[in-house]
């Protein structure tokens, strides 16, 4: 079937839902062409290939909303699953806050005429050979010949994905995006004291293959540095230190506060940030935007799941709280104006110095290289993570560090960055820099 | 097939084709499955959703190589193009094929989960009532309760699966959940509370015992939470609670026995088979055959029987939990292991529903053996390294225990241990075994499956508290 196809099908179904009784409807297609490999040492190991479409329905009839997915796309069978879909909808209760967006807010630009490129596709991703692909994760194997302590084996992992999505919707908008990304990664194990075999892995994202080989090299030797650095891990003394958190494991310390700005969490009572809008919500020193057209980036986006234009957005500036995350139907329950249904692209102000210059000026500093389990409490912002890091102390590596929990409250925790750093690091949620926390209570062995 | 477009000639076909450039084995998965929830929100049932899902993934084993492709079309043509996808792991360009020209079928020898009441034949109208009563209980129960919602999910999968040894079966295979959270509410301080409970069932599921037990459960947490703290942390003897507790097993050692991890030697237990590993009155087991549990199956996802599988035997490390792979690698008949989130994913070593055997002491006397420690109950969630054999998990309730008594409630604290470490650690197992019924999902390289867990309390004398 060819992509215009698919569109007329998702055309249809939306027409054929007003036919049956919805007053609004909008459907997504989405289609993905999946392929991920494996190597064990310079030998493959496992490779798949596959393609992937799906069909999601958004019913509005009667005041009344429900969605429905299928990848049964025989048009006999959506006409099917459509009509059960009314009569399920049908038996709800009524919820007035359910509604199509208004379309003053859709991003212009129909599905026929040329979107302003936003970098996040490249189609050779599917053209990259199966020979190259397997070339290129089997030569991660060449960066650690001989290496000393030698390692037990070094897993490769190359994903790659591209497809597109097309939405319409019954008030007209259409809309096409494109995405596409590659995953190459590292993950090496190293035989450590008795019986314990610590592994650490590095990976590089990328939106395509002329990305990845230009950032691939090194990578595995990178994990391997890091997986030796993990031979001697200990736990530390309990007590407050101050700690360093690497640009790649940030967002584990953003989520929180990001969750907390979603409209249901706010519309539930259960969000910690349900007051603070327009208030001090974390050291002046940090400002975090969303910036979803930023060419080159994984989730740049013109529109959202709404089909509403997105917009550069201040979330947080110097420290203020600047929005909540509300779509039309959030915002509707909350009876305030709609902002953004989520961020797409997050970009974190960098700051001056690097995490190495940082290390190299602090008298101690912990760094933590990796998160271990834990959670949070959505309505308090009560916290409690596992860490792994190394400790310094005047710039010198004293000891690697696991075993360990950091615990507190989220907006403490924020108050209490000293310092953001300057990497401005192209991850896959955006452009992030490592954050420096003074005071942060780790729980390792006894207390000195 | 009774389910699938395809008949047991085109199966042999398919599979002599993704045997055709070498492979040593091949299986063909399909699968359809139905889904929905019904969710309860603010003072109404107010939304619905509904999903089918339609395929099947071919697997070629070489060695200890796997090549996969799924479709979701599913016709001779398409299957054969998969197969030859999954084909090239094999490195040869021809080779001689040894094949069943016919497939057997297999019959369970106990049906897990029999269904009284299919999802299929559950209208929405049928469980609204059900969300209705949660929400009016539980606001009868506890005024301060400010938010309520509710929701049952449910999918019903119809399965087939066949292979180069001959073998094929095909089942119905329902699971579904009811969770409730809310939100309560005393003065300025907001609390939340969540439970949920899951089985391998069809809508009989919904009973008024159900309805009970998650409304008082949930209130008792709202309630927990308002007076709980975050302690003080540091390195503390725990009392882990029966049921939920079973997470340290699942997390210490469940992930660290999939034999994948071991046959490449990346588990810290990789060279203990056959040790001693703990206290030799420690029993565990790995179980699918716990009638209408969440972890229980029929055969697994490559045609291998349920069974019950004791991974640690008075002590003794005495089984890893197999795939067709890892058991061809060690020489040992498969466990029924191999399980897979759906046709999209090939199969790989995974657990079901792992417990502790009872031991002889109660709970009572385990508590009254700390002076100063913590009893812990509800969970959220767990990780492990599993070389470094490093385990966390979330505790979202429990208590101080102060010379043998539990004193002040505490909450949102994340423990830390080492597998080996801590099973040398457990001073004392009770006599009070349960299997937490939980919507327990377990995440392995990029795939969901449910398992459940259980354990009576057990005392280990120390681990990694996180405190303020």
């Amino acid at each position: 079937m060819s992509k215009e196809s698919y569109y007329s099908l998702a055309d249809w179904a939306v027409n054929f839902a007003i036919g049956e009784g919805c007053q609004q409807a909008r459907a997504e297609l989405n289609y993905t062409d999946i392929f991920n490999l494996q190597t064990l040492d310079n030998e493959v190991s496992t490779l798949q290939q596959s393609t992937s479409i799906e069909l999601t329905l958004r019913l509005f009839v009667d005041e009344r909303y429900g969605n429905f997915s299928t990848n049964r796309l025989d048009k006999d069978e959506i006409a099917s699953f459509i009509r059960q879909g009314i009569a399920t909808t049908r038996l709800l209760g009524a919820d007035k806050h359910r509604t199509l967006p208004d379309p003053t807010r859709y991003y212009s630009n129909n599905a026929t005429s040329q979107m302003p490129d936003l970098g996040n596709y490249d189609a050779n991703c599917a053209t990259f050979s199966l020979d190259e692909k397997i070339r290129l994760t089997r030569d991660l194997a060449k960066e650690l010949q001989h290496c000393e302590p030698p390692i037990i084996h070094l897993q490769g992992y190359l994903s790659d994905r591209a497809g597109w999505q097309y939405m319409v919707d019954s008030q007209g908008f259409k809309g096409i995006s494109n995405a596409s990304y590659c995953h190459l990664s590292a993950s090496v194990s190293l035989r450590g004291e008795g019986e314990s075999r610590p592994s650490e892995d590095y990976y590089e994202l990328a939106i395509g293959y002329d990305e990845l080989l230009k950032k691939h090299k090194g990578l595995a030797r990178k994990a391997y540095e890091r997986g030796v650095l993990k031979l001697q891990q200990a736990p530390i003394s309990s007590r407050h230190y101050t700690i360093a958190v690497e640009p790649r494991n940030v967002l584990r310390l953003l989520d929180p506060m990001l969750d907390a700005l979603n409209g249901n969490n706010l519309y539930q009572q259960r969000s910690f940030l349900r007051d603070k809008l327009h208030q001090n919500i974390t050291s002046p020193l940090f400002t975090l935007r969303d910036e979803p057209q930023r060419h080159g980036a994984f989730g740049a986006c013109h529109f959202d799941y709404e089909g509403v234009a997105t917009h550069e957005t201040e979330i947080i500036s110097q420290g203020v709280l600047r929005t909540f995350f509300l779509d039309t139907y959030q915002a509707g329950r909350l009876q305030e104006s709609p902002t953004m249904s989520a961020p797409s692209v997050l970009v974190v102000e960098p700051g001056e110095r690097s995490l190495a210059q940082i290390t190299a000026s602090s008298e101690e500093l912990l760094v933590i290289t990796g998160f271990i389990g834990g959670n949070h409490n959505e309505t308090t912002g009560d916290f409690s993570f596992g860490i792994e890091g190394l400790l310094y102390r005047n710039g010198k590596l004293i000891q690697s560090v696991a075993g360990m929990n950091i615990t507190g409250n989220m907006l403490e925790l924020w108050q209490n960055l000293i310092e953001v750093g300057n990497e401005n690091e192209k991850t896959g949620e955006g452009q992030l820099s490592s954050l420096v926390f003074k005071q942060v209570m780790c729980n390792g062995e006894q207390e000195e | 097939m009774k389910h699938f477009p395809i008949d047991h000639p085109t199966l042999v076909r398919v599979l002599g084709h993704a045997l055709s450039r070498g492979g040593d084995y091949a299986d063909i998965y399909f699968e359809h499955s139905f889904s929905g929830s019904v969710t309860l929100q603010d003072e109404s049932v107010n939304r619905a959703a509904s999903n089918i899902d339609y395929g099947a993934g071919v697997r070629v084993v070489y060695g200890n190589k796997t090549g996969y492709a799924y479709v979701e079309n599913i016709t001779p043509e398409t299957l054969m193009q998969a197969a030859k996808t999954a084909s090239r792991i094999a490195e040869q360009q021809t080779a001689e094929i040894h094949l069943n020209d016919h497939l057997t079928t297999l019959h369970a020898t106990e049906e897990h989960y029999p269904i009284s009441q299919s999802w299929a034949d559950t209208s929405i109208a049928h469980l609204i009532p059900y969300l209705q009563t949660l929400r009016q209980r539980i606001l009868e129960t506890e005024p301060r309760i400010i938010r309520v919602q509710a929701a049952i999910n449910y999918r019903t999968r119809y399965i087939a699966c066949c292979n180069s040894l001959g073998d094929i079966y095909e089942e119905v295979r329902p699971i579904a959940s009811v969770r409730l959270s809310c939100v309560i509410k005393d003065g300025k301080q907001h609390e939340q509370a969540h439970i949920s409970r899951s089985y391998c069932m069809g809508a009989e599921m919904l009973s008024e015992s159900l309805l009970d037990t998650l409304c008082c459960e949930c209130v008792r947490k709202a309630r927990f939470a308002l007076s709980a703290t975050q302690p003080h942390g540091g390195v503390m003897p725990v009392v882990m609670a029966a049921g939920a507790g079973g997470i340290l097993l699942h997390e210490a050692i469940g992930h660290a026995f999939e034999a994948d991890f071991n046959r490449r030697d990346e588990s810290i237990f990789s060279n203990m088979l056959g040790k001693t590993i703990c206290h030799p009155t420690i029993s565990v087991v790995d179980d699918g055959t716990i009638i209408g549990n969440r972890g229980a199956i029929n055969f697994d996802d490559e045609c291998v029987k349920s069974q019950k599988t004791y991974i640690v035997q008075d002590g003794v490390l005495t089984s890893y939990l197999h795939d067709r792979i890892s058991a061809k690698h060690y020489g040992v008949a498969p466990t029924g292991n191999g399980r897979r989130e759906s046709f999209r994913h090939m199969p790989i070593p995974r657990m079901r529903s792992t417990y502790m055997d009872n031991g002889n002491t109660s709970e009572n006397d385990l508590i009254s053996d700390v002076q100063k420690g913590i009893y812990v109950q509800d969970f959220t969630n767990g990780q492990v390294q599993i070389g470094a054999g490093d385990f966390t998990f979330f505790v979202k309730s429990g208590y101080l225990i102060e010379n043998g008594q539990l004193t002040q409630p505490i909450k949102d604290i994340n423990i830390i241990g080492n597998g080996p470490q801590a099973l040398s650690d457990i001073q004392g197992v009770a006599n009070n075994l349960l299997i937490d019924d939980s919507t327990w999902m377990c995440g392995k390289d990029g795939q969901s499956c449910p398992v459940t867990c259980g354990m009576p309390s057990v005392l280990v004398s120390k681990l990694t508290v996180g405190g303020i």
